[in-house]
């Protein structure tokens, strides 16, 4: 057979392009070890004098500790630790109920409470030539509480090598064991109940340009058990909730600076509940570099709105066999989250501070906003500092 | 390796011993003297079905293109005749017993797919033209992918140019001379891609003033002597290796062949008079 001698080096060179990347299943697994330390501060604003009950008016402020270590074990798997160490004091709000002139009343827990929470979370990852499956497992312990959780989530990069599919499932189990159980038969009856959880999520991302990526993805969680808060008033929820989400996400790449990211997500959430939610996410990411200095700058900008869950009533005393909650969590609101992040790199050095400021309130709902007074809607502020090193 | 990068000492030894360690994956796996290389696994499987991965099936499908277009010149399964010529010792196999093995030589005679090879009893793969100049292209793959722009690797001559020097002029690399192969006979001026020699130096012996390289003619089992060396610089390493052994089977039909390519090449004869050719300019 006499062969087109013309095309001889591009017949080779066609046989020889593929696989380089079919060998990158030595190179999927990160191979960089990590180590990482972040504060976080988050401060809630004091709720409104004006409507408070009693004097007790600052809300909570959180301080928490996350130490994250990673590395790659031999073959293809990296594991992800993260411990996390939190404490938490000041006032919640009991109840929100409306009074005789139409105005809404917040009972603010008396004492502030001083709690701590600590969770631990391990995570292997196997990477394949094609995608990777990684478990995990996070337990989380706190004075009232436990949680174990067990995830399992997998990823597929489909031959054309620009869309991948994802996938996971998780369960939990929640046990409750309220402090303070003398405060109220409520929180005794709780003792030693459990709240269970299962999600499912799939999603897929596709590169759309060289300068473009979308992903999408729908997600459904069923909770099952004791689901009402029993350190407050009034609060009888359904021992189920479906929960579904659907989310879209794009990231457009410009050649500004020394590389630069437009983000826009959005996320919907409706659960059987009567709650439905949409979120609008957007994010300028931009980068400078310098010698071996890079500098990334993140402004970000976030809009919330959801409509109230079907039980969530105002009544001060509403009848025992009827579901109630007054929690401004349950209620028709939006809210506006505005804030920056500023990264600096530096060989294997990364330092990051992050400072958001979250406003909640009933008008920011914008449409179809309700006419009730919600004064336990917090704002608060995150600031939070990182720093990580990578060898 | 030479790398050159304006970044940190350590990130270029890290990404160095990276490459080095997927050079020793390649060579462990394709080796023919290890009991537990795949390629061993295959040579003694008999007769009977191997399970292969789809970096193994990539190479045999490299293999069998280049089978084809070379017209049956470039053939893994000649190996067999390799082991026929005791080149340390210096003797000529009697054509009897080269008959006899060339029943086992052929590359049309094999039967793979993605997953899985059968190779007749009595044939045996050989990787030997192929597995260095494929771990060549593999390791500067994971220079590029760690953000190297400069820098060669070099397997004892196969090499791969990621990226001219620094201030992007051409690395000049020798060729050997092939009667004196510590020296350098020429220089091939290369801003980035494989380049490969073939040559009648490597193993050889000499009988009456006749020399009698590793090069065999599958057909024939007999060595081929119209160059002393070819070396050809390609797209990758692999392509490169692949056309200067081409070449040099092709024997005097090389030089319109290698034209035809349009790549850069030098041949050499065994008087030491050269051919180059550079499309470039």
């Amino acid at each position: 057979m006499k062969s087109n001698k013309k095309n001889v080096l591009a017949a080779l060179a066609a046989a020889a392009a593929m696989p380089i990347s079919t060998n990158s299943h030595s190179l999927a697994a990160p191979q960089d070890s990590q180590i990482g330390y972040r504060y976080s501060q988050y401060q809630e604003a004091d709720a409104p004098r004006e409507r408070t009950f009693t004097p007790t008016i600052e809300r909570y402020q959180i301080d928490v500790h996350q130490l994250h270590y990673g590395r790659p074990i031999t073959g293809n798997w990296y594991i992800n630790t993260d411990l996390q160490y939190e404490t938490l004091t000041g006032a919640s709000p009991l109840q929100t109920y409306e009074n005789t002139d139409g105005n809404s009343v917040l009972l603010m827990t008396g004492a502030s409470i001083d709690e701590q929470r600590t969770d631990l979370r391990v995570a292997p990852t196997r990477y394949f030539s094609q995608g990777s499956i990684g478990g995990s497992i996070a337990y989380s312990t706190e004075d009232d509480y436990q949680s174990i959780a067990l995830g399992l989530e997998g990823q597929l990069e489909l031959a054309d090598q620009l869309t991948t599919l994802h996938g996971s499932i998780s369960v939990s189990n929640d046990t409750l064991s309220p402090t303070d159980a003398y405060l109220s038969s409520i929180r005794q009856d709780a003792e030693g109940n459990d709240k269970r959880s299962v999600s499912i999520y799939e999603g897929i991302s596709r590169v759309l340009t060289k300068t473009s990526v979308v992903q999408a993805g729908i997600g459904y969680t069923h909770q099952s058990g004791y689901l009402s808060d029993p350190y407050k008033f009034e609060d009888r929820r359904p021992g189920q909730r479906d929960q579904v989400t659907l989310d879209g996400r794009y990231r457009l790449y410009f050649n500004v600076g020394d590389g630069a990211a437009l983000h826009l997500d959005y996320r919907y959430y409706t659960d059987d509940w009567g709650i439905r939610s949409h979120t609008i996410t957007t994010r300028w990411a931009q980068s400078w570099k310098a010698n071996q200095w890079t500098f990334n700058l993140i402004p970000s900008l976030r809009y919330y709105r959801q409509t109230a869950a079907s039980f969530y009533r105002l009544e001060q005393n509403p009848p025992d066999d009827e579901l109630s909650s007054s929690d401004a969590r349950l209620s028709t609101f939006g809210a506006l989250t505005y804030g920056i992040e500023g990264q600096v790199k530096w060989q294997r050095w990364l330092v990051s501070l992050d400072i958001q400021q979250y406003d909640s309130a009933e008008n920011l709902a914008l449409i179809q906003t309700s006419s009730t007074e919600t004064p336990a809607l917090v704002d608060y502020q995150v600031v939070s500092l990182g720093i990580e090193y990578r060898y | 390796m030479l790398p050159y990068i304006d970044s940190n000492k350590d990130d270029v030894q890290r990404v160095a011993q990276a490459a080095e360690e997927e050079v020793r994956r390649i060579e462990t796996k394709y080796s023919r003297f290890r009991p537990d290389s795949i390629l061993s696994k295959i040579n003694s499987s008999d007769g009977q079905k191997t399970t292969i991965d789809a970096e193994t099936h990539y190479l045999l499908n490299y293999s069998s293109v280049a089978f084809e277009l070379s017209d049956g010149l470039f053939d893994i399964t000649a190996g067999v005749l390799s082991k026929l010529w005791d080149f340390r010792n210096g003797i000529i196999p009697s054509p009897e017993t080269i008959r006899t093995n060339l029943a086992y030589v052929g590359f049309q005679h094999i039967r793979f797919n993605s997953n899985s090879i059968i190779l007749p009893a009595g044939m045996s793969l050989d990787f030997g033209g192929i597995g260095k100049e494929y771990a060549v292209d593999c390791a500067a793959a994971i220079c590029k992918s760690a953000g190297i722009t400069h820098g060669i690797v070099d397997l004892g001559g196969d090499l791969h140019v990621i990226g001219p020097q620094p201030d992007n002029r051409a690395w000049k690399v020798g060729v050997r001379n092939p009667r004196a192969p510590e020296n350098a006979i020429a220089e091939l001026a290369i801003m980035q891609g494989g380049l490969s020699t073939s040559g009648d130096y490597e193993r050889y012996f000499e009988h009456s003033g006749k020399r009698y390289c590793h090069l065999l003619l599958p057909k024939t089992g007999m060595p081929v002597s119209y160059w002393a060396s070819v070396s050809v610089v390609a797209p990758s390493c692999l392509l490169a290796g692949t056309l200067s052994t081409i070449a040099m089977l092709k024997q005097s039909d090389a030089r319109m062949w290698l034209d035809e390519q349009e790549i850069q090449y030098l041949g050499i004869h065994p008087d030491l008079t050269m051919i180059e050719r550079n499309p470039c300019g």
